[in-house]
């Protein structure tokens, strides 16, 4: 029972994007954080902007639930925008505010940078809104599978990644559990000074760390019992196959791709 | 027959300071058998199951699986035999999903993939988690996941279970689902179990009872005769189920118990012979 | 402290696609001094409604009356410290809060955050190891090397200590063995019966909500299911099996046996040696008709 939201959490769908493989959608979205610094006119930027549109559509996820997801960042969107406004001292003044000028060239500036910005934010998440945790952890460790071959630990990192998400929830649950229990004995995180809020962070660290110890302890043990020595001779359950939906994608994505180009 | 497992002087402790937990210990179980090993915390007998399979190695005396010396050249193929179910649901659960959780094991034994889903799929409809497959642990219950680590442990086709107090953190439904799949197994499948444990439900699926004392065994019985001498046990800190309780009460007032009873429908049948008899 | 439930509803994450109601329009009403089981399967939400009690969570809909303190969504900015310090909860597995350096620090940790003056502390410290049956030298010790056993204790310890006049169980006998249970529960019991403390338990254990609870709620799918003393809520085994509960054990053997003998023992809280004495008059009785 978590009573708090992660930043683009998966949700699962059946949806063609959640059908494509993870292969593919870290491929698209590699390339797409590429291209966008490509998009130099309001055409490209209009054509990168409808494809992330039609990639929201085709999720079938609802776009309020998108944006509110990426609530954290709508910050750091203004605080470019408005960054670019001060210091960029380019074309016609637009307004003069006792000496303090905005300029045409701020304000074209910090709409293109921002909604670069925006738009890397949004299509990135939509990968992790729509591919679980695991299926990206399997994708890393396929696509880096050539690495291996220069004693690149690819297999123990992909485990260890695995290990990690699927222990989130469980140590998410864990601090909650003891923020209570420590806040029924007293502890205040919300008041008082600085100094007092470092302080009351030790009774839940303290006991996290604990647990997690124990945690690992056991969880090596369960491993060793079942066998667990390490990469050689092992087999995998889990394999990733393209689909012709898959090529169809690429294909699609190409040609978005090349149009992109002619149209800077 | 030779005994699947057979503790030789095994002496055991955690480090130097500390003092010993398992002294001078010896113990034979025969294969096929199912045995329950009981005891208060600290009594040494959790050691017992992870001294068995490797996890831990005795400072003296000998183990042998299957009429093999447990040694450390040996131990990774010995505990291919041997399948452990842990305490803790949520410390066990490896994988992302139920599948994967099952498929962990059979991966590092580099069973082919055709064959693994092959065999998660008869496990897991071993233990009634066939419709699971694709669950995450933390949409699951304890007694879920613990018939998953079961169902993890069977798939790698072991000829002795290990149950380290398996129930011991689950709620009462789940705790009835773990039996009643520990109880199939028992009928389904020529198995050694041995169950460490102070659920007296455990218990009564047993052959046999051990009571662990402080290091050493103190009774080594079956489960009908586990309780004659209760002055005993609840001196080493057991108590008694209800049953027994109430069976021992009712002999000052002449009912008598050819064996105490552990169940509800026991006890009846117990009560109603010796109340004709009167 | 009363304490009073009125149409509460609680959501977890709500306006999100995991939003999942656990409370759905609690009534209910606890009198100072009583005794009361929460009772339900895992997932009924019974940790959900004990943390209302305390004001850890507070209600999507409705408002808990506690004492003087009133939570609901409404009533947001109120010093939850003061009402925290009146009603200790024991978490599940207590020993995992812990985390001082000695036992005496510990459990002195609540009384240093709810400001209990000093010279107060040590007599405190000193009255809840007694309560929980631990003697003086583990004060110096660190918790860690305790047993498991011991170390709940000294979670408990650190609870009592803060004199809490309403004391909230969340299975606080969750993985113990059978006779470490008992001690646990007696003790939560000669405390209610002694200081006379509003205990309320929250539990999955049929066989603790019938002996020690004045008053039993059953809780499935986030709704009271059913509310009254023991006897009248497991004289409706039905309804009970359909919260997914199961007799406690000393009834269904009791019921049993009248069955069988055709008498009409009642349990009356008896223990062993009473039920046997009563089950062997009546079965001389049956003897002689």
């Amino acid at each position: 029972m978590k009573s708090f939201m992660i930043i683009g959490q998966f949700v699962p769908g059946n949806s063609m994007v959640h059908r494509l493989d993870p292969r593919s959608k870290l491929m698209v979205i590699f390339t797409f954080v590429i291209i966008v610094f490509f998009a130099n006119n309001s055409v490209s930027y209009g054509w990168l902007t409808l494809f992330a549109l039609i990639l929201i559509l085709l999720t079938k996820l609802h776009i309020g639930y998108i944006l509110k997801g990426i609530t954290p960042v709508w910050f750091l969107i203004i605080f470019t925008f408005i960054l670019h406004l001060i210091i960029t001292k380019e074309g016609p003044v637009l307004i003069d505010i006792g000496g303090f000028a905005i300029h045409k060239g701020g304000v074209l500036q910090g709409l293109t940078i921002s909604w670069r910005f925006f738009l890397l934010v949004l299509v990135t998440s939509l990968l992790t809104l729509t591919t679980s945790p695991m299926e990206i952890t399997d994708a890393i460790e396929e696509l880096l599978a050539p690495f291996k071959k220069i004693k690149v630990p690819v297999h123990e990192l992909a485990l260890m990644m695995s290990i990690s998400l699927r222990f989130i929830p469980t140590l998410l649950d864990e601090t909650e559990k003891i923020s209570k229990a420590q806040a029924s004995r007293g502890v205040d995180l919300r008041t008082g000074s600085i100094k007092d809020r470092v302080y009351a962070i030790v009774p839940l660290l303290v006991p996290l760390f604990i647990s997690a110890f124990k945690r690992a302890e056991d969880l090596a043990m369960a491993m060793e019992a079942r066998g667990y020595r390490g990469s050689e001779g092992r087999t995998k359950l889990r394999q990733l196959q393209f689909k012709k939906l898959d090529y169809m994608a690429m294909i699609i994505y190409l040609l978005i791709i090349l149009i992109f180009f002619s149209l800077r | 027959m030779m005994p699947a497992i057979e503790f030789r002087d095994v002496y055991f402790r955690y480090n130097e300071d500390a003092p010993w937990v398992l002294k001078k210990f010896n113990l034979k179980i025969k294969a096929n058998e199912t045995v329950a090993i009981i005891g208060h915390n600290g009594s040494g007998k959790s050691t017992i199951a992870k001294l068995a399979n490797g996890l831990l190695v005795p400072q003296a005396g000998e183990i042998l699986i299957n009429d093999r010396k447990l040694t450390t050249s040996n131990v990774w193929e010995i505990r291919q035999k041997i399948g452990m179910v842990f305490q803790n649901p949520e410390n066990q659960f490896v994988g992302t999903t139920v599948k994967d959780d099952v498929a962990f094991g059979l991966e590092n034994r580099g069973v082919s993939r055709k064959e693994m889903i092959e065999r998660i799929h008869t496990s897991l409809t071993e233990v009634g988690m066939e419709d699971y497959q694709n669950h995450e642990p933390h949409n699951l219950s304890g007694g879920q996941k613990q018939r998953v680590a079961i169902a993890s442990v069977m798939a790698t086709y072991p000829g002795i279970l290990l149950l380290d107090e398996a129930t011991s953190m689950l709620d009462p439904r789940g705790r009835k689902e773990i039996l009643s799949t520990i109880n199939d197994l028992k009928e389904e499948l020529e198995i050694t179990m041995v169950m460490i444990t102070h659920d007296l439900h455990e218990i009564t699926l047993a052959d046999r009872v051990i009571v662990m004392n402080e290091g050493q065994i103190y009774i080594d019985t079956t489960v009908d005769q586990l309780f004659n001498d209760h002055q005993g046990l609840q001196s080493i800190g057991l108590s008694l189920p209800l049953t027994v309780e109430l069976a021992i009460e009712l002999e000052q007032y002449d009912y008598q118990f050819a064996t105490y009873p552990l169940d509800n429908e026991e006890f009846l049948e117990a009560l109603w012979t010796s109340n004709l008899k009167k | 402290m009363d304490i009073q439930f009125e149409k509460v509803s609680y959501t977890y994450q709500v306006n999100t696609p995991f939003s999942y109601q656990a409370l759905k329009d609690i009534n209910l009403e606890i009198k100072t001094g009583e005794f009361v089981a929460i009772v339900g399967h895992t997932g009924s939400g019974k940790s959900t409604l004990l943390q209302h009690i305390n004001g850890l969570l507070l209600p999507t809909e409705g408002r808990v009356q506690v004492g003087d303190f009133l939570l609901s969504r409404k009533n947001k900015r109120q010093d939850l410290k003061k009402l925290r310090e009146k009603a200790g909860v024991v978490f599940q597995y207590p020993e995992h809060q812990l985390f001082e350096e000695t036992v005496e620090r510990d459990i002195s940790f609540g009384l240093k955050n709810f400001q209990v003056p000093a010279d107060e502390i040590q007599t405190r410290i000193m009255d809840a190891l007694e309560k929980v049956h631990l003697s003086e030298d583990v004060l110096a010790k660190s918790p860690f090397e305790l047993s498991g056993g011991q170390m709940r204790r000294v979670a408990i310890a650190g609870v009592l200590a803060m004199n809490p006049e309403v004391l909230i169980l969340d299975e606080p006998t969750a993985g113990l063995d059978p006779k470490g249970q008992q001690d646990i529960m007696n003790m939560f019991n000669h405390l209610h019966k002694t200081k006379n403390m509003t205990t309320i338990l929250v539990t999955h254990q049929m066989n603790h909500a019938l002996a020690y609870a004045d008053h039993i709620f059953v809780l499935a799918d986030g709704s009271v299911q059913m509310e009254g003393t023991p006897k009248q809520i497991f004289s409706q085994a039905d309804e009970l099996k359909k919260a997914n509960l199961d007799m406690p054990d000393v009834l269904s053997l009791i019921k049993r046996i009248n069955q069988m003998f055709g008498t009409d023992i009642a349990y009356e809280r008896r223990q062993p040696a009473a039920l046997a004495k009563e089950i062997a008059e009546r079965l001389r009785e049956n003897k002689r008709l």
